[in-house]
């Protein structure tokens, strides 16, 4: 025999279901904190390396200036 | 006005470079396509959370429907296969473009070629699937198949575009990092998304 539903929400409270809906709520929760952390991080790294590239080519091109690590 | 004059002087008389203030730390097209991807990727995650639940709670023996097909994950596999090789070939392709090296132009080339041979063997799959009666409205299997693989394809579409512009000016020797970055960064995320979505709706 067939069951039918009114909606998914309504078998909610199933055994079948509570794992689902329990794994999808940290997932939907987890993702986005997850993508904007790493790409907050990412950009924190490439504004780190800028610096660094940008420092060393003020060292090569007048040597009096103190190295990055020294300021 | 003497101290504007003289800090002029010191500038230009000055052995270090100007402040480079509109260099990005970023290219603009990375940072606006990245943006996109994440708001991309919740919607997928969306879309897979509905369909996990949806399955979850399908009562015994409905899932698949009876007398429904059943997905071709064996075949599929071949797409996912030709997707992943294309994903890494530009990703080969992105380090001898760095040190601009000419065979970066050819694996650009055959990246595109593999995310076009991807595409056109999902359309044949799909078009297997509808002349075997599964369709939007035949079950909720159908529904979600058909809108979760086909917004997949339709990014998938649109990378592809991006990417064969990048390639096209990449021939011509006129490719801007800017834009093969941001194509890089589109084709990456369907290449990306699809295995997840492969291992949770055809399984």
């Amino acid at each position: 025999m067939l069951t039918t539903l009114a909606c998914s929400v309504c078998g909610a409270g199933q055994d079948g279901t509570e794992w689902a809906y329990l794994a999808m709520t940290g997932v939907v929760s987890l993702t986005p904190l997850a993508m904007i952390g790493g790409v907050a991080f990412w950009l924190y790294r490439a504004s780190k390396r800028r610096e660094a590239e940008d420092a060393a080519r003020a060292e090569a091109l007048d040597p009096r200036v103190a190295p990055t690590s020294l300021r | 006005m003497a101290t504007t004059a003289s800090a002029v002087m010191s500038q230009v008389m000055s052995p270090r470079p100007l402040p480079e203030a509109n260099r990005p730390v970023v290219p603009s097209a990375v940072l606006g396509t990245l943006i996109f991807v994440v708001a991309e990727v919740m919607f997928f995650v969306g879309m897979i959370s509905a369909f996990t639940i949806s399955r979850a709670g399908a009562p015994a023996g409905t899932w698949p429907v009876p007398g429904q097909p059943t997905l071709p994950a064996e075949a599929t596999a071949l797409n996912t296969v030709a997707l992943v090789l294309s994903g890494l070939l530009l990703l080969v392709g992105q380090v001898l473009f760095a040190k601009k090296q000419a065979a970066a132009k050819w694996l650009v080339l055959a990246a595109w070629g593999l995310g076009v041979a991807f595409v056109g063997l999902q359309g044949r799959e799909w078009s297997q699937l509808l002349s075997a009666g599964l369709t939007m409205t035949s079950s909720r299997l159908g529904a979600f198949f058909y809108l979760i693989v086909g917004m997949h394809g339709l990014h998938a579409i649109g990378a592809l575009v991006a990417l064969g512009l990048a390639a096209l000016q990449l021939l011509r020797d006129r490719l801007e990092g800017g834009l093969f970055f941001g194509a890089q960064v589109f084709w990456y995320f369907v290449v990306l998304m699809w295995p997840i979505i492969y291992a949770r709706v055809y399984f």
